[in-house]
């Protein structure tokens, strides 16, 4: 049978989608609180950021050389070490980031679409499509993503257009009223998240052909996604004014919902929320097989889709409960990032150091 | 059995599951079970808020309407606070008021006067309310009067109010069409502060509110938008006349369309200008430490009445109404400066917010007591006025200065 590989154009689309997902409704606000009317420099500055810290993973990814990740760890770190952190790894922040994103897609429904419908419906109705996804694989998944990019960039196309007329751009001004500070500081948190959760990415590399093909669909994909960034949070700011952003639960929902063109071209706010459906789908589905690869490689299994329902029911339960109520999702931006960097960057640091030192990645596997 | 049809069945299972599903109605509001609430007033009643909404008599909207109804019901109810005065109302309506077509909010002068910051909140918050309605504040009357008014043009009362309030901004000035979003950035600007257009009844109110004030030509009583209510924060200060309130539209660049009476430099005869469009720009610059404001605005206008004795075919006279016209918008702009300097000490022309993009760190030392600033601040305006053309007709009709010497 011939291996199961994605193609560039796939895997550029769905990373693309799975990381828009959550950010593009809800970051806008909480850049604009810390940066004010700059918070789409710091887009730039954090997509910058990401790319300067992006080579640590293609370094991994190389060296992975067409290993799983988890074979890959458990290659350095020796097979019982390597294994438990990788569990922890999988476990810690994928499973836990898989369950937040959840936890997402049913807070934004239930605040802004269908308040009175059960958040676990949501859940359920979500997990049995993304559980679908992943059972299939990633060929399929890949070729999803390929017909749904476009439906999303058309979504996202028309919002912004219409958004265009109702733009100031005295909302913007003046640029840099606080200096670099708070840009760099916003900047933090979007590296963070979404761009360094390309950490998840080295689980697909035995999916790709080679190395550097997976090195160009994650640069990629983020080089899109920031762009895409910078635009929605600019039309929120220069529309809303950076103190209105700041203090909406999802700034780019209510700012479409702000459109009344010519009194017919109005009420479509809709669409951002399918927009976010996909997006969120492709997220779920990206995390989601990371997480059953990984835990397949963990324990041996011949066949991870076996765990997918169990994965999938544990979030049921899971995501309701991780916070009590909305005020802790917002604050759990404040630490997430730091909490995103043990495991997007002191982790690869470590293994790539440890491998540098074994000096042996790519010699051995040959 | 083989495992094959065992599959086929659990399959086609999951499939009729997945069914429920796709109707999606959980949250589902019937058309039958809803009331479409078009506009809300809120007035203050004996220490509450009493909550107006104006809702559409669905019967009233099919083709075979009984005329002797109304075409729209107002329900009121008094509570602490605006979310228990909607739900309150269904103990007198039969169905849940439904938020999201509402185009037009209402506040009395006693609500607008104790701040609307706290009925704005349940507004922006509820999932229901789309973020598009025009504000307005009722003058002499309550909203709930304003609301009750029947209006003779649109079958729905809401829908008269809401054109109007854009049709008068858009081709006469002195009114501001605005929307929730610029109040919400109004409110949260430092260096600017909300406006709100005033509405009132014109006429017999008593007779206005009964279906006898549509069936004649000429109404018992009509709405009418009068002038600009100037808030410092969430509070209503006072009232700008017309004129001032033109002032106001000329700054914010408000102004569309709008027409201006001059007086001839002759005679006490006048002629009339229609204004097509007219663009201003803020200079605010920094004098010996002090703002100082500088307003480049560029007016382009034709003649749309004349009544001076000139021959309008002369270029010399046409410069002289230009230069005439030029002189009046600038005291009609700068006396509205200074009233509102004067008289209310709030900066509603945004002067502050000129300041904050063009000097950032000056703001922050000024912005704590900006309306002081504001008003000794020195203002300079200068304006671009082109008269361009006038009309079908040259001069005046057997108005020329040598038939009149006779």
């Amino acid at each position: 049978m011939e291996k199961p590989s994605l193609t560039v154009r796939q895997a550029t689309m769905w990373f693309t989608l799975s990381q828009l997902g959550s950010a593009l409704l809800i970051l806008p606000a909480s850049l604009a609180n810390i940066a004010k009317q700059d918070a789409w420099l710091a887009i730039f500055v954090a997509l910058a950021g990401y790319l300067l810290m992006s080579p640590l993973h293609i370094a991994l990814a190389r060296q992975m050389n067409g290993r799983s990740f988890v074979d890959y760890v458990s290659f350095i770190m020796g097979n019982v070490l390597g294994r438990s952190i990788a569990l922890l790894f999988v476990v810690a922040f994928s499973f836990l980031l898989f369950m937040l994103v959840l936890r997402d897609i049913g807070d934004f429904v239930a605040t802004s679409v269908l308040p009175e419908t059960p958040t676990e419906a949501i859940y359920a109705l979500i997990l049995v499509a993304v559980i679908y996804a992943v059972r299939s694989g990633v060929t399929v998944t890949g070729r999803a993503a390929e017909l749904l990019f476009w439906a999303v960039m058309l979504l996202l196309t028309i919002s912004i257009a219409a958004l265009v007329p109702t733009i100031q751009l005295d909302n913007i001004k003046p640029v840099l009223e606080f200096g670099f500070k708070p840009v760099v500081h916003a900047s933090i948190l979007l590296i963070a998240f979404p761009f360094l959760e390309s950490v998840l990415y080295l689980f697909f590399v035995p999916d790709f052909q080679n190395a550097k093909q997976w090195t160009s669909t994650v640069l990629r994909s983020s080089i899109i996604c920031g762009t895409l960034f910078c635009i929605v949070t600019f039309c929120n700011i220069a529309t809303l004014s950076s103190k209105v952003t700041a203090n909406l639960t999802y700034p780019s929902y209510f700012v479409i919902r702000t459109i009344s063109f010519a009194d017919i071209f109005e009420r479509f706010e809709i669409l951002i929320a399918v927009l976010w459906y996909i997006s969120i789908f492709f997220r779920l589905s990206m995390i989601l097989q990371a997480v059953k690869t990984g835990l397949s490689g963990i324990f041996r299994l011949h066949d991870g889709r076996a765990l997918l329902i169990p994965l999938g029911l544990i979030s049921f339960a899971t995501a309701q409960s991780i916070f009590p109520n909305y005020a802790e999702v917002i604050h759990s931006f404040e630490f997430w990032p730091y909490y995103v960097f043990v495991f997007s960057l002191l982790f690869p640091a470590v293994l790539l150091t440890i491998g540098k030192m074994r000096g042996s990645g790519q010699a051995d596997s040959n | 059995m083989h495992l094959g049809t065992y599959r086929r069945i659990g399959y086609r299972m999951v499939l009729a599951l997945l069914l429920i599903s796709l109707t999606g109605c959980w949250n589902r509001r019937e058309l039958n079970e809803i009331s479409t609430v078009l506009a809300m007033g809120i007035d203050r009643a004996d220490g509450q808020y009493e909550v107006s909404v104006q809702v559409v008599d669905p019967i009233q909207m099919s083709q075979k309407s009984n005329t002797q109804r109304s075409a729209t019901i107002v329900y009121s109810e008094k509570a602490p606070t605006l979310f228990e005065a909607l739900r309150k109302s269904t103990t007198s309506a039969p169905r849940r008021m439904y938020l999201s077509h509402m185009t037009f909010l209402l506040f009395d002068e006693t609500v607008a006067r104790e701040g609307i910051k706290q009925t704005l909140d349940f507004l922006l918050r509820d999932h229901e309310v789309r973020p598009d309605f025009n504000m307005a504040v009722a003058r002499e009357y309550s909203a709930k009067q304003m609301l009750s008014l029947v209006t003779p043009m649109e079958v729905l009362p809401a829908m008269d109010l809401m054109k109007s309030l854009r049709v008068s901004a858009k081709a006469w000035a002195p009114t501001s069409a605005v929307n929730v979003v610029s109040m919400m950035q109004m409110l949260t600007k430092d260096g600017l502060e909300p406006i709100l257009t005033g509405l009132t009844i014109a006429g017999d109110a008593k007779k206005g509110i009964t279906s006898k004030n549509v069936a004649q030509p000429a109404t018992f009583a009509n709405f009418k938008y009068q002038g600009i209510g100037v808030f410092r924060d969430d509070r209503l200060l006072g009232w700008l006349n017309e004129s001032d309130s033109k002032s106001y539209a000329y700054i914010t660049n408000h102004v569309t369309s709008t027409v201006a009476n001059v007086t001839c430099m002759d005679s006490d005869d006048k002629f009339v200008v229609e204004v097509l469009g007219a663009k201003t720009k803020m200079q605010p610059s920094i004098r010996s430490g002090k703002p100082y404001m500088t307003m480049k605005i560029d007016v382009r206008a034709n003649v749309g009445e004349m009544h001076c004795m000139m021959d309008l075919s002369k270029p010399k006279d046409m410069y002289k109404l230009q230069t005439e016209a030029a002189k009046r918008l600038n005291q009609v702009i700068m006396s509205g400066i200074r009233h509102v300097q004067q008289r209310y000490g709030v900066d509603i022309y945004g002067f502050g917010e000129a300041f904050h993009r063009k000097y950032p760190k000056d703001w922050h030392r000024w912005k704590a007591d900006w309306n002081q600033r504001f008003e000794d601040m020195p203002v300079e305006i200068q304006i671009h006025y082109q008269l361009g053309k006038f009309g079908k007709i040259i001069s005046p009709f057997d108005n020329s200065p040598e038939t009149r010497k006779e």
